[in-house]
């Protein structure tokens, strides 16, 4: 679990607003007319209330991304105080457009914190974990496996996972 | 591909990621550590496995200098075929300018 600053100050109402859904992609496919390779940056962080440094990764990485020649229609960011439902709803638009490609990349980031289901490590199911909540409701977590299976990656298209969590 | 943090045996259960304060633009700011470093090194890789080496030079670099803690230090490992390459195209770094 990732460690708590203690210097930062609980600021609600900026972290209700760092809600960001940015729908950068005007169609359902990416640089389809262009002949280059479809690709698709997904950016996503989920802070916990008060947090800044998961929003600061997803600036991060959109500009490090920019400097390899992702356009900026080549985004999708979500970003702030996520719930279960959310992300799979973003997965599942995010499966909508990628779902044709006969090829591409995908590039997925999480910046948030991480979870696992089980007490063992060989039965463990790695999770992301939306809340700082001593008894998470079945809403405030996700696991990797039901990530992957929302977003259903075409078998041709690369996916790049970084998994800050 | 992915690029996930290494399991310590014992330690497969327990939660690794860390943030920690580093500079940007003259200021400290809030990163989480695998992101600070994957994307400090992202623009110039090729590979994966070349964007490990860079993110683990420079850690240990900063290691070294004092800006990063041992125990924030990141221990990350490739999942995937190291020598595919990164999505995009490189930076190119150290042209001679005419």
């Amino acid at each position: 679990m990732k460690r708590i600053p203690r210097w930062h100050h609980v600021q609600p109402a900026q972290c209700q607003v760092m809600l960001l859904l940015v729908l950068m992609l005007l169609g359902p496919t990416t640089v389809a007319d262009t002949g280059q390779t479809q690709r698709l940056a997904l950016l996503v962080a989920a802070p916990w209330e008060g947090e800044t440094a998961m929003v600061n990764d997803v600036v991060a990485t959109y500009h490090a991304l920019r400097q390899r020649g992702f356009a900026p229609e080549e985004f999708l960011v979500l970003a702030g105080p996520l719930t279960r439902s959310l992300l799979l709803a973003f997965l599942h638009d995010v499966q909508r457009r990628i779902g044709a490609w006969p090829s591409g990349e995908v590039w997925l980031s999480f910046s948030g914190h991480g979870t696992f289901r089980s007490t063992t490590a060989a039965e463990a199911r790695p999770g992301l974990l939306l809340t700082n909540a001593l008894h998470p409701s079945q809403e405030e977590q996700v696991l990797w496996e039901e990530v992957f299976a929302a977003l259903q990656v075409p078998a041709a298209v690369q996916l790049t996972l970084l998994p800050d969590s | 591909m992915a690029l996930v943090m290494k399991a310590e045996p014992g330690a497969e259960l327990a939660c690794r990621a860390r943030n920690a304060r580093f500079e940007h633009q003259g200021h400290p700011q809030e990163r989480g550590v695998i992101s600070y470093y994957a994307g400090q090194t992202l623009a110039q890789a090729t590979t994966f496995a070349a964007w490990l080496q860079r993110i683990e030079a420079l850690s240990s670099a900063d290691l070294q200098a004092g800006r990063l803690s041992w125990f924030d230090q990141p221990s990350l490992q490739l999942l995937g075929p190291a020598t595919a390459r990164l999505p995009g195209e490189p930076v190119k770094v150290g042209v001679e300018q005419r």
